[in-house]
């Protein structure tokens, strides 16, 4: 039996036609094709025989449906000669064919249906594991019937199994945290309504309690009219970023706040040395504004020669030997008045950048108080010192000074016997000296010894003035004038008498100063003196003043001028040490300008001096006033 | 003058400077005695003749009892008797509470001169007070 090839040839399905005893009657060449059998191979063959294993048990079990039922269709894989398995969808039915009853059918090859329909699996499968690995799900909201789609990873992402509840708008509504759901529900109503893109990040509570992050984009799908039918879109839990974030804005917040208040200047830069940011310390240390310093200036000019010479010295160790120099050293910075301030500096490269982080920590302040307490307690310690030398030279200083009067006596009432005798012998003489001269020698000597005696009362009394230390009962507010008045009592007349003119001119309304009273006038009767003794004129005159001065009137002004002798260029610098003296020795101890300096020192004051050689000195006092409230 | 050589005893511990105070009082016609500690100067005035001095002349910085101590001692049990202190020392606690006392303070050195006249103040204004 041949079968006939016309109009079957081209089917791109199998046909066959075989008996109920399986022996195959009719078939297409597209079978003979497929599985690779010869016409007469296939003929000698029965229906069963092109299929193995499990496959054969489901083609027997379709053959019989056939015959027992009419029709029957299997999807089940043939085998071909060369043993490849090829799905098929078998259609077949029972048909009457002569006397025969015999099985009619058609095979459809499944196998790129079946592939798609694998690839279909594996990517929804890909999709999954995605959607498991980004954290990311999606969801459909169908707002004609009111139904909503979660992904398994929406379930997941929100704390349910999937599946585990129906998911519904107002499910997703009770796990929105409180403090988010109204934004969040206005958000997708605007998305809804007028089209906006729904792009949210909010927070959800779990059912177990816990809080995530979930970031979620949506849009719509509109019919014409432009009414939205659908959303679909994406949630993906952002936790984990979101938390990162936060802890990275808390740390740059901290980081921040260090860098703004650690009381220390502080910028950064880069490799050109142009200031990137600046803390509020730093601009108030050099003067300038944060407009005028960022991205205009540069680390450098701000510090001194010496300092930038340090810090490239440090730089180039530090590159050799990282611990061969100290993370911190001294270095002056110059500020916008060109005022010098002392500190430490430190700079530091950030790990992985160019830029440079540097400090300035300003210690001028610190560092003038510890000198300032070295000097009160070299004071003290001299004080005590002096205190007790001079203990120690008054009580022998007193053999001199309280014996010499009574060794005048003592000779005074042995002259008349020396008189009488020299009536005797007019020509006698004592250690070869005629006796007149001896005797007025001996006065001479006793005089000698008195001035000395004198002069070192003097000193031990200066020196005592020189360290003596604050009394407090001492320092009240009081007005210069009144200072002023006692001074000229005191020593008035005796400048009255050593130059021409002396005039007293004070300002009025002066404010008080607080001040030891009688320490101050100590330093106006010395200037005055000095001022009197400098006299070398005919028309010599000491003039004192008293104003307001400098910046903002800040400080009180003693001024006491002369136009006598004036002190050489070169000694103006040496006239406050202690024992400088440019006057005889019987006209002070060199100790009087130095005393003055210390005591307008303690009052927080200044004392300086200017001077032409032959034209005059103005001594200066500046006193700072009492603070007013 | 109620007595024309006033009795003045002086309290030095260095022998030279009472030596050298006596003198000069004496020539300018005070009587002396001499002690050198505040222990011999309280056993002069308790003696038989506790009550001869007319004065006392004492220096403060002293071995042993200090010139303060007499000087308490004395104005509680002698209120009658003035004091006249000399010492070495110039702004010390001990001299305010010397001058805190009331009690006259040369400073040294001094002339003779400025101590027969201070003694001589003090001599009168007890007088006075009598």
């Amino acid at each position: 039996m041949a079968h006939s090839r016309k109009g079957v040839v081209r089917s791109p399905s199998l046909f066959y036609v075989f008996g109920r005893d399986g022996t195959l009657i009719r078939w297409n060449a597209l079978f003979e094709q497929v599985t690779g059998y010869s016409h007469d191979e296939v003929a000698a063959r029965k229906a069963t025989d092109f299929f193995t294993g499990d496959d054969l048990a489901t083609a027997m079990e379709a053959i019989e449906a056939v015959f027992n039922d009419g029709e029957s269709s299997v999807e089940v894989a043939l085998t071909r000669k060369d043993g490849e398995r090829l799905p098929y969808l078998f259609t077949s039915v029972r048909e009457r064919i002569g006397d025969d009853l015999c099985c009619v059918g058609i095979g459809i090859d499944v196998a790129a249906r079946k592939a798609a329909e694998e690839k279909v699996a594996r990517s929804e499968e890909r999709l999954k594991e995605a959607q498991e690995i980004a954290h990311v799900g999606h969801w459909e909201y169908d707002l004609v019937s009111d139904t909503l789609f979660w992904s398994d990873e929406v379930y997941r992402i929100l704390g349910f199994e999937p599946g585990q509840v129906v998911p519904t708008f107002e499910v997703f509504q009770s796990i929105l945290h409180p403090d988010d759901r109204d934004r969040v529900l206005a958000a997708f109503a605007a998305h809804v309504e007028q089209g906006a893109p729904y792009d949210v990040l909010h927070r959800c509570v779990r059912p177990s309690g816990e809080i995530r992050y979930i970031q979620e984009r949506g849009r719509s799908v509109r019919d014409e009219t432009g009414k939205a039918l659908s959303s679909i879109g994406t949630a993906q839990d952002i936790t984990e970023h979101e938390l990162a974030q936060q802890e990275l804005a808390k740390n740059e917040e901290r980081y921040r706040t260090v860098f703004d208040i650690a009381g220390t200047g502080m910028v950064s830069f880069g490799d050109d040395m142009v200031i990137t940011m600046a803390n509020e310390e730093w601009l108030q240390l050099t003067g300038y504004s944060r407009d005028e310093t960022i991205g205009k200036l540069t680390w450098v000019p701000f510090f001194s020669e010496a300092s930038l010479t340090k810090m490239k010295k440090y730089h180039q160790m530090r590159s050799e030997d990282p611990i061969s120099v100290p993370r911190s050293y001294e270095a002056q910075l110059v500020d916008r008045q060109g005022r010098v301030h002392e500190g430490m500096t430190n700079i530091q490269v950030v790990p992985g950048t160019q830029q440079r982080v540097a400090s300035f920590q300003d210690l001028t302040e610190l560092k003038r108080a510890q000198s300032e307490m070295y000097r009160a307690d070299k004071m003290a310690a001299l004080g005590q010192i002096i205190a007790g030398v001079a203990h120690e030279i008054n009580n022998p200083n007193n053999f001199i000074y309280f014996n010499l009067p009574i060794l005048r006596k003592y000779i005074e009432a042995i002259a008349p016997l020396l008189e009488q005798h020299l009536e005797k012998d007019p020509g006698l003489t004592i250690l070869n000296m005629p006796f007149e001269v001896f005797r007025e020698d001996v006065f001479k000597l006793l005089e000698n010894m008195e001035h000395g005696s004198k002069r070192i009362t003097a000193i031990v009394a200066d020196l005592k003035s020189y360290v003596r230390g604050d009394e407090e009962k001492s320092w009240k507010s009081e007005h210069v004038e009144q200072a002023i008045e006692r001074v000229m009592t005191l020593v008035g007349k005796q400048v009255r008498k050593m130059v021409r003119r002396f005039d007293v001119d004070i300002a009025d309304g002066l404010p008080a100063v607080p001040m030891n009273v009688g320490r101050i006038e100590q330093v106006l009767v010395n200037l005055l003196i000095n001022a009197g003794q400098a006299a070398d004129k005919e028309q010599s005159w000491v003039k004192l003043t008293a104003r307001l001065a400098g910046e903002r009137e800040r400080w009180v002004e003693l001024r006491v001028e002369d136009n006598g002798a004036g002190i050489p260029e070169d000694k103006l610098e040496q006239i406050f040490e202690p024992f400088f003296t440019s006057k005889g020795r019987e006209q002070g101890t060199g100790l009087g300008l130095s005393i003055s300096q210390r005591i307008v020192e303690e009052h927080g004051g200044r004392l300086q001096v200017e001077s032409k050689l032959g034209q005059g000195t103005c001594f200066t006092v500046l006193l700072p006033p009492a603070r007013e409230g | 003058m109620g007595n024309p050589y006033p009795r003045i005893l002086v309290v030095d511990d260095e022998q030279h400077q009472l030596d050298t105070i006596c003198r000069g009082l004496n020539l300018y016609g005070y009587r002396c005695e001499g002690v050198l500690s505040v222990e011999a100067a309280l056993e002069s005035l308790t003696g038989e003749n506790g009550e001869r001095f007319d004065l006392l002349l004492t220096d403060l910085t002293m071995p042993g009892r200090s010139g303060l101590d007499l000087i308490e001692q004395v104005q509680h049990q002698w209120p009658g008797l003035p004091i006249v202190v000399i010492t070495g020392l110039a702004q010390t606690v001990e001299v305010d509470v010397v001058r805190g006392l009331g009690v006259p303070l040369l400073t040294k050195p001094f002339a003779p001169d400025t101590l027969d006249v201070t003694i001589r103040r003090v001599l009168e204004r007890t007088r006075g007070a009598d």
